[in-house]
């Protein structure tokens, strides 16, 4: 889901929004506060918690990200090559810096739990047995995307959506509003994102810099598996994985991270095209 | 044209003069961090040849100032050798660390080399806490030699160093105002504007790109050996992103592109968190809460923001009255 929000905003918006992990986190944090407030469980507030990091999606690109676009539109006068722009990477490195920091001030560093009904429920199929709330994660992530997807391909905004995404200049031609577009694609993406982060809450513990880890990892796999190439970025997925996990078992749990990203050089190095490209 | 370049030269020796004249007010304080904030004003200045002038993003600058500080530190403890060439080599490990990086992300752009130099920065992190056997790990090394005086020349007393690091800065800022004032300057800038164009008119951007990032990390490697012979302790915070990011902030509050402006933002950030010292705990968030009102309020940075109310506004009246006689 974060990835598919990512990929959303690269390609509608053609910017790479290194903030977007944060609103993952976000959305965890905020599922956790608003069920410890309201009373409520996680699985319910979750969904207010998306639509809340959603809203601030909206409101941070009528502020930020708006006047970044008409810069570049002014100077260039295209709408093409925004993501090649460093003052979108930039802003969206501050903004993710700002937003970790701010959690780490009101949440504190410390690791938290989110327990809900669901947390000591176990469903055992055959031999396997799986936790409830990662059933859940599977169940809301697949409805969601498929939703995202019919949405996409049958409604007049989604229509509009996908014509932006492939040329801005053409769809101003014919009447659609690009500004409003470039709202509901951040809206949603983000919407995303919060949701993938209140999902996650109950599975795994949440710690600030969680946004952070996810999207690196996710980069790298992105360059590992080819630039735009989905086959690949899951075959890669897995790959990164398991190298990054049996080089932990060989040279040290320690160096992990540095297996990672070594590998994602050597790639880089050798087969800029990705594993899976021609 | 000439009167100006005139005024330009009174100023920079109005500012010598002024910086010349600061150790003698005799606070050691004030003297400390104007140190820190010279060896911080050289590395963003490097750091803007990549980011401002070539239009890379680099995001784990920081890991050069590390190797540099610790490949001084290191030989100069364990071979014996002198912290001057101590100081050299580490811009050389330096360097070739930067080739390392630089190979790979020659074929990158914008969000992708990002991202890659962000790990190469995570690598060169997690390596220094890591081999703890040569680095000691976390704990950092403690007794980092000074830098050797000459003669009557003592650089363990801090005035004499304050004299050394203003040379040095200097001398490094000239060096980069030759350079991006050249030839080469003018290349790397029609590089970051259209690369492929600077391709068709026969400029080879492969060779160009890897001599500045071998040039910026030498300095950065030197920065750092200058940081270990001063402060003599280094540990592995050196390399951390937060370090990364600071320094990416002096160069866009400074100015990005400009010779003059990383410096600029690295005096105020330096004099800025030093009297923000009771909000430590803020700090990275004073810093992205920096870099977005510089992208969003003022892109040039606090030296574009000068020249253009100051300088610009003249010659654009002249602009006006010309079209209008025209």
């Amino acid at each position: 889901m974060v990835a598919v929000g990512l990929t959303m905003i690269f390609g509608v918006m053609r910017f790479s929004n290194f903030a977007h992990g944060e609103f993952y986190m976000l959305g965890a944090y905020l599922t956790y506060t608003l069920s410890n407030y309201l009373k409520t469980d996680p699985y319910i507030t979750m969904f207010v918690a998306a639509l809340i990091v959603g809203l601030l999606g909206v409101a941070l690109n009528k502020i930020l990200i708006k006047p970044l676009y008409e810069a570049v539109v002014r100077a260039r006068g295209t709408a093409m090559f925004y993501f090649q722009d460093l003052n979108f990477i930039l802003m969206t490195i501050g903004l993710s810096i700002l937003i970790v920091d701010l959690v780490l001030v009101i949440w504190k560093p410390i690791p938290i739990r989110v327990y809900t009904i669901m947390t000591d429920i176990v469903i055992k199929i055959g031999f396997l047995s799986i936790g409830a709330p990662r059933i859940l994660a599977l169940l809301i992530a697949l409805i969601s995307l498929s939703t995202l997807y019919i949405f996409l391909r049958k409604s007049r905004i989604g229509k509009a959506i996908r014509a932006v995404s492939q040329d801005p200049s053409a769809a101003m031609l014919v009447g659609i509003n690009i500004w409003k577009i470039y709202d509901i694609t951040m809206f949603i993406s983000l919407t995303l994102a919060g949701l993938a982060g209140g999902v996650v809450g109950p599975i795994f513990n949440l710690y600030p810099n969680m946004g952070l880890d996810m999207v690196a990892k996710a980069f790298a796999v992105v360059i590992l598996g080819g630039m735009g190439n989905v086959m690949g970025a899951i075959y890669a997925g897995f790959l990164f994985g398991v190298i990054e996990n049996l080089g932990g078992l060989f040279i040290g749990t320690a160096y992990r991270d540095v297996i990672g990203f070594l590998i994602m050089i050597i790639v880089l190095w050798i087969r800029p095209q990705g594993i899976l490209g021609r | 044209m000439r009167m100006s370049s005139l005024n330009n030269i009174a100023y920079i020796i109005l500012l010598i003069i002024i910086f010349v004249l600061i150790p003698l007010s005799g606070n050691q304080y004030i003297i400390h961090i104007m140190i820190l904030s010279f060896i911080n004003a050289i590395l963003a200045s490097a750091l803007d040849l990549l980011v401002g002038y070539t239009g890379s993003l680099i995001l784990g600058y920081a890991a050069f100032y590390a190797v540099g500080a610790y490949t001084s530190t290191l030989l100069s403890i364990n071979i014996g050798l002198s912290p001057w060439l101590g100081v050299a080599l580490g811009g050389v490990a330096s360097m070739l660390t930067g080739l390392v990086m630089g190979i790979p992300a020659l074929r990158l752009r914008g969000p992708y080399l990002a991202i890659s130099t962000l790990g190469f920065g995570v690598i060169v992190y997690l390596l220094l806490i890591n081999l703890d056997f040569i680095t000691r790990g976390p704990l950092g090394i403690p007794n980092i030699p000074p830098l050797p005086g000459a003669g009557l020349i003592d650089f363990s007393s801090r005035t004499s160093y304050y004299y050394l690091m203003l040379t040095v800065y200097i001398i490094i800022l000239y060096i980069l105002w030759m350079l991006t004032s050249s030839r080469y300057g003018r290349i790397l800038v029609a590089m970051r504007e259209d690369e492929d164009a600077a391709k068709a008119v026969g400029i080879n951007t492969s060779l160009y790109r890897i001599s500045v990032y071998m040039i910026s990390t030498f300095i950065a490697g030197v920065s750092g050996g200058f940081y270990a012979h001063y402060i003599r302790y280094v540990n592995p915070d050196m390399s951390s992103l937060s370090q990364s990011i600071a320094i990416l902030s002096m160069v866009l509050l400074g100015g990005a592109g400009t010779v003059i402006g990383p410096s600029i933002g690295a005096f105020i950030l330096m004099f800025v968190s030093e009297i923000l010292r009771p909000l430590l705990e803020y700090r990275l968030l004073i810093y992205g809460a920096l870099i977005i009102l510089i992208i969003r309020f003022f892109p040039g940075g606090v030296y574009g923001y000068l020249i253009r109310n100051l300088v610009q506004r003249k010659t654009v009246s002249k602009e006006i009255v010309g079209e209008v006689k025209t």
